[in-house]
């Protein structure tokens, strides 16, 4: 779960994301403010991932005021307006969502900002953190033992774990996962390199599974064992 | 078809972008709440796009109407700042015959119905060009409003008789400009506009004081 707060000069603008919010285990709300000096001091006395801003407002841009709080929170333009969102591309915003917005395309804002946080996290964190229907699941990557392909979702087989099935590619996967702790061996495989037991007649053995390797990987997989 | 095309770029030229996308976010949020405010804000914003396609290519409108969209305009207004921004906001009229007067106030709350017009108005048989007054008004929402400061509107209109007197006041406080900000009417085109239609029946006065701005108008109706 990442926790955000959102800044907008009118009202019901922020009554809408509060519902939003509250309709998602992705994203906690933790506080709402129409004026921007309170909003900064709040984001002074406490971390926050993620900012939802208006960007029109009468003291001071979103944009302005994004470009005074700590380097690195991420940020969700919200505007009336469609003109602004060009303009603020080189914020690197999460993402802008045009007032009024539904709840599928908040959520499509918000799975960006997920996506982007579980990147980060687990560069210094060793957690990858997956959604999975409405929730963030937190996953230790040194309990990965291998990932199976399954038309639209991916089982993630898991060490003294239940698997976890997850809607999403293996390309996004592969990305976010270390590159030297894994590697695609199969159109349908990733395996965890710490729980390969041995290899043998295009064959990986893991414990209790063996994993065909697929041609066009093999070249692949050949130079990462040859160094 | 090509008539009412031109309407609608009337319209847009009136109803600021800004406050048209506002106003819908406003009653979205209301209607996602389940609230009971949102049929009667639609029903504003409807009167007030009515208004401006219907009515504003006239050269004389009855006087209700343009207060009916000033009611409108202000009531949205509430529901998207609420309480953050105090407002005063007082419709009088003493008519001239022996009807009773009829006071109105709005503040701060939005307790008035304003869809509804009292079947006998008090405004009855009075005429006004269109979009005389609503550009003041406007005027006070896009530079007197800003929660972190010492925001104040006060809107006040008095009919005595055939006389209309229009009393706007706001405090002047921050506000970052829009990219739409010349959209509207504009008070400079009002000031023409007044000087074209009621060369010798208008009194204007704008006062623009260090710390607000006033407007007194007095229009002797037709």
């Amino acid at each position: 779960m990442i926790n955000a707060i959102a800044l907008d000069d009118e009202l019901p603008a922020l009554k809408v994301l509060e519902n939003f919010c509250g309709k998602t285990d992705l994203v906690r709300l933790e506080a709402t403010f129409i004026r921007p000096g309170e909003a900064l001091s709040y984001l002074r006395q406490f971390p926050i991932d993620l900012l939802f801003l208006d960007i029109n407002m009468p003291s001071q841009t979103g944009i302005e005021f994004y470009q005074s709080v700590k380097p690195g929170t991420m940020v969700i333009f919200t505007t009336a307006y469609s003109e602004y969102a060009v303009e603020g591309f080189n914020l690197n915003a999460i993402d802008y969502l045009l007032k009024p917005f539904t709840f599928g395309r908040f959520l499509q804002a918000v799975d960006k900002a997920v996506e982007y946080f579980g990147h980060r996290q687990n560069k210094d964190a060793g957690y990858l953190f997956l959604r999975i229907d409405y929730s963030l699941v937190k996953i230790e990557i040194a309990a990965i033992r291998f990932i199976e392909g399954m038309d639209d979702y991916l089982k993630i087989h898991l060490q003294d774990k239940p698997s976890v099935m997850v809607r999403m590619t293996m390309k996004a996967m592969l990305s976010q996962l270390p590159d030297r702790q894994f590697i695609r061996v199969h159109r349908s495989y990733i395996i965890a390199l710490s729980h390969i037991l041995n290899i043998r007649n295009k064959t990986i053995y893991l414990e209790g599974k063996e994993v065909p390797i697929g041609i066009s990987y093999e070249k692949d997989i050949l130079t990462r064992f040859s160094k | 078809m090509q008539l009412s095309e031109a309407r609608l770029r009337h319209l847009t030229a009136q109803i600021e972008p800004n406050f048209l996308f506002n106003s819908l976010n406003s009653i979205y949020a209301l209607a996602i709440e389940k609230s009971d405010q949102a049929p009667e804000a639609i029903v504003q914003l409807s009167e007030m796009m009515r208004y401006v396609l219907n009515e504003t290519g006239k050269e004389w409108v009855p006087l209700e109407k343009e207060i009916g969209y000033i009611r409108s305009y202000i009531a949205l207004q509430q529901t998207r700042f609420g309480s953050s921004i105090p407002l005063n906001f007082q419709i009088r009229s003493a008519a001239g015959d022996s009807k009773p007067s009829l006071p109105e106030s709005i503040s701060n709350s939005l307790s008035e119905t304003s869809s509804n017009f009292p079947i006998e108005s008090p405004f009855e048989g009075l005429k006004v060009a269109p979009l005389i007054l609503i550009p003041f008004i406007e005027n006070a929402f896009k530079h007197g409003v800003n929660a972190e400061e010492n925001s104040n509107i006060r809107i006040l209109i008095d009919i005595n008789g055939s006389s209309l007197h229009l009393l706007v006041v706001n405090n002047k406080v921050t506000v970052k400009q829009p990219v739409d900000s010349h959209s509207g009417l504009g008070i400079g085109n009002t000031k023409r506009r007044l000087q074209l239609l009621y060369p010798r029946d208008h009194v204007l006065d704008i006062r623009d004081n260090a710390h607000d701005f006033q407007v007194s108008l007095t229009l002797k109706l037709l």
